[in-house]
């Protein structure tokens, strides 16, 4: 895992466990509410049902109160309306309508309404369905208005029917209004053919609706109403409360994320880019200049401190780089001299040969060691020694064509790599080098020769046997009585070297 | 000394006995219309008594007709006003019944003073109905089986036209008082009912000439003023004297006609053989 991962890791877990127990609490907070309400609402149903229930209980007393006196059976039996009337309108303080009908189901009386009387009331269901010894329990619309009917038969002898005793109450807002403790937070809606409402200026959605509880005997009416609390709307709003909130936190969480991970990808690039271009060289996959193109190329505005350190870095490398050119070159030069040295000679001229094998091309070594250096050094010191080395050195580059190579091969022994030159061109070039030497002047009364051995590249040398010819030639030179130029002649044993 | 302190305490104790008695008539009258509207209208008549007798009246509306009678035959009332049937039949059950007077109203077609009235068998006239066979089926109310005008007298109109109002009417109710036949006619809840003319006429000065005739009656003797055997003699000459002397212009005939509608214009002193016709028709 990345710097830059964990880093947003970091960053990121803490607010997604702040925004978790947010949420978390809000959906306590909403449990608790939801279940006071709930034990809140439980009774307050329970009180409303039992409610109606004792008003379904108190017309049906009355309906069996109304339907016993022998005052009434009689009257109802002569169409007595005054006497009904005066029974029936000492219950108008507590019931709608009052009313008794004949066996026909023609209204003798109805309070409160005094004069309206003589109608019909056949065709409304309590009329054929009041049981024989029990009340009829219903709603029924009566006037166009649906109400709660309890009904009984009016018997003489306790068999002959006479007619029926009807009290009803009806389902009105306002009568609703008197079943609900608060109208403004409680809601009791009838709900069959037309719907009736405590309280019309509050609606709300069908599911909202809850039933009372009801035994079979008062289904008939109970299970017509329904209750719903308005707070019912509080709670939905704190449901869409937490909805909303959840949304925007998850929204929020990851607009967050998003803008982290690129706030983190600007700031953190450069840093990773530094890292790639330093693990890749040094897993070597890259050199030190591509490296610093590559640290080159970071985009240094987005970060400065990063900016900085690719900058740091970069001088760095070029400090390295120079340094390590230093060294290459203090590897491949001769310290006195400043001419190639031998393990540089070595690889100049496996090159070379590689190249004259190549192209068939000819290729000379000449080798050249100074004749009695050993003298000089001991009769001149060291000093002067060396200085003959450098003057030697400065003669043999002076006078060399620029393809030539030219090193200390050790001691006072040089050598020089005559790509593109026979052997022949090679012993001129040499005599000529022979005669400068013999004719330098020093400070000093130094005398100083130098003796050459020459051998031509021929098919099938190696760097050593080549070089050992050539040291065959030189040899033959210092014999043959130094200060002069000799060629190792072509060596056809040479080849199988 | 003590003897004549125990006699003036006797005599004075017999004074205040008998000032007593005086002062607690009980009048009792029958339900004809709204209690509240009859003990305002009776309450002059009652104060118009005890101006003449010295008598503190106490005025009583009674339930219906059977409690009068009752009232009169226990004694719990002194005097009471009787419709034309309860004299009738309460005086062949309690014969020691006193008859006073009779009370009597003013003709609205003559405008004699006259001791009887009628009874009408009305509709309303936007019903559309012009005779007795147009109600066959519909709903009827007569007010009271007690009632002369509204019940006996009526029935009897149809009767004679071979009519039985149970077979012959839907439905009969007794609605008791002659007003609320009328309020029941206005309210559509029957077609015909019986009514007092007495009643009719102060019908149409309220809601006015909404009403056709249907039946008339021949002329009932009017309402009987009667006291209870006990009454003594002296105080039924009184009462009779009161009555007999009672102006036409007095608040109690003008209150009557107010505030019940009744043409009431004085009381006559005939005797129970007035009331003979109504036996007779009673009996057919």
């Amino acid at each position: 895992m990345s710097f830059r991962q964990k880093l947003f890791l970091l960053i990121l877990i803490p607010f997604i466990l702040l925004t978790a127990l947010q949420i978390g609490g809000l959906q306590q907070l909403i449990k608790q509410i939801r279940k006071t309400r709930e034990q809140y609402e439980i009774s307050e149903i329970q009180t409303i049902a039992s409610r109606i229930e004792l008003m379904l209980r108190m017309m049906e007393n009355a309906a069996i109160n109304l339907s016993r006196p022998v005052e009434i059976r009689n009257a109802l039996e002569r169409g007595d309306n005054n006497t009904l009337y005066d029974w029936s309108s000492s219950f108008t303080q507590s019931f709608d309508t009052i009313l008794f009908s004949d066996q026909d189901g023609i209204v003798i009386a109805r309070a409160p309404d005094e004069f309206r009387f003589g109608d019909s009331i056949a065709h409304l269901p309590f009329f054929t369905g009041t049981p024989g010894d029990e009340c009829y329990l219903g709603v029924t619309e009566l006037d166009g208005v649906n109400s709660i009917t309890v009904s009984r038969l009016i018997k003489k002898y306790n068999d002959v029917v006479l007619g029926n005793v009807t009290i009803s109450i009806a389902i009105t807002p306002a009568r609703l209004a008197t079943l609900v403790r608060d109208p403004g937070e409680i809601l009791l809606v009838y709900t069959n053919s037309e719907r009736v409402s405590s309280n019309d200026s509050i609606r709300l959605r069908k599911d909202a609706y809850r039933e009372l509880p009801y035994t079979e005997k008062f289904a008939p009416v109970l299970s017509h109403f329904r209750i719903t609390f308005t707070d019912f709307s509080t709670y939905m709003r704190l449901l869409e409360l937490q909805r909303s909130m959840t949304i925007s936190s998850l929204l929020a969480l990851f607009i967050t994320s998003l803008v982290l991970f690129l706030l983190l990808r600007r700031e953190l690039r450069p840093y990773s880019y530094i890292t790639y271009a330093l693990i890749h060289y040094a897993e070597q996959k890259s050199d030190l200049a591509s490296t610093r193109e590559q640290l080159e190329t970071i985009p240094k505005n987005t970060n400065r401190d990063a900016g900085r350190i690719a900058a740091a870095l970069l001088r760095m490398l070029e400090a390295v780089q120079s340094n390590l050119s230093h060294i290459e070159t203090i590897a491949q030069k001769d310290a006195l001299t400043g001419l190639a040295n031998r393990r540089s000679l070595d690889s100049l001229l496996t090159a070379e040969i590689e190249k004259s094998a190549r192209y068939f091309s000819p290729l000379s070594v000449i080798l050249l060691d100074i004749d009695h250096f050993k003298e000089v050094n001991d009769n001149f010191g060291h000093q002067s020694g060396d200085t003959v080395l450098k003057r030697l050195a400065a003669l043999l580059e002076a006078n060399s064509r620029s393809s030539d190579l030219i090193g200390r091969w050790g001691g006072e022994e040089f050598m020089i790599i005559s790509p593109g030159s026979s052997s022949e061109k090679a012993r001129i070039y040499a005599e000529k080098l022979r005669d400068l030497l013999e004719n330098q002047n020093y400070s000093i009364k130094i005398q100083a020769t130098g003796s050459f051995g020459i051998a031509g590249y021929q098919s099938g040398d190696s760097v050593s046997s080549l070089i050992e010819r050539a040291d065959r030639a030189l040899y033959r030179a210092k014999t043959g009585g130094r200060n002069r130029v000799e060629i190792e002649p072509p060596d056809q044993a040479g080849k199988s070297v | 000394m003590k003897a004549r302190i125990l006699l003036l305490a006797a005599v004075c104790s017999l004074g205040i006995y008998s000032q007593l008695q005086a002062e607690t008539v009980k009048l009792g009258i029958f339900p004809s219309n709204e209690p509240a509207r009859l003990y305002q209208v009776m309450e002059i008549f009652g104060d118009y008594l005890r101006e003449k007798t010295g008598d503190n009246i106490s005025v009583i509306v009674s339930h219906d007709y059977n409690e009068l009678g009752l009232r009169l035959r226990e004694g719990s009332i002194d005097i009471a006003w009787l419709n034309t049937l309860t004299y009738v039949r309460l005086k062949s059950v309690i014969p020691e019944m006193e008859y006073l007077a009779t009370y009597m109203e003013r003709s609205e077609r003559t405008g004699e003073v006259i001791p009887y009235y009628r009874s009408n068998i009305v509709c309303l006239k936007s019903s559309g109905f012009s005779s007795l066979e147009d109600i066959r089926d519909q709903m009827f109310a007569f007010t009271d089986p007690s009632s002369t005008s509204g019940y006996a007298y009526p029935n009897m109109m149809l009767k004679k036209r071979g009519i039985d109002p149970e077979s012959y009417f839907r439905k009969v109710f007794y609605l008791r008082q002659h007003d609320r036949v009328v309020e029941a006619l206005r309210h559509g809840s029957i077609a015909a009912g019986a009514i007092s003319d007495g009643t009719l006429s102060a019908a149409i000065r309220r809601y006015g000439d909404i009403f056709s005739v249907l039946a008339e009656s021949e002329p009932i003797p009017l309402d009987a003023i009667v006291s209870t055997a006990d009454f003594p003699s002296a105080r039924i000459e009184a009462y009779r004297a009161a009555l007999l002397s009672m102006p036409a212009e007095h608040p109690f005939f003008h209150a009557m006609q107010e505030v019940l509608g009744w043409n009431a214009a004085g009381f006559d002193v005939l005797d129970d053989g007035f009331y003979d016709s109504v036996r007779e028709a009673l009996k057919q």
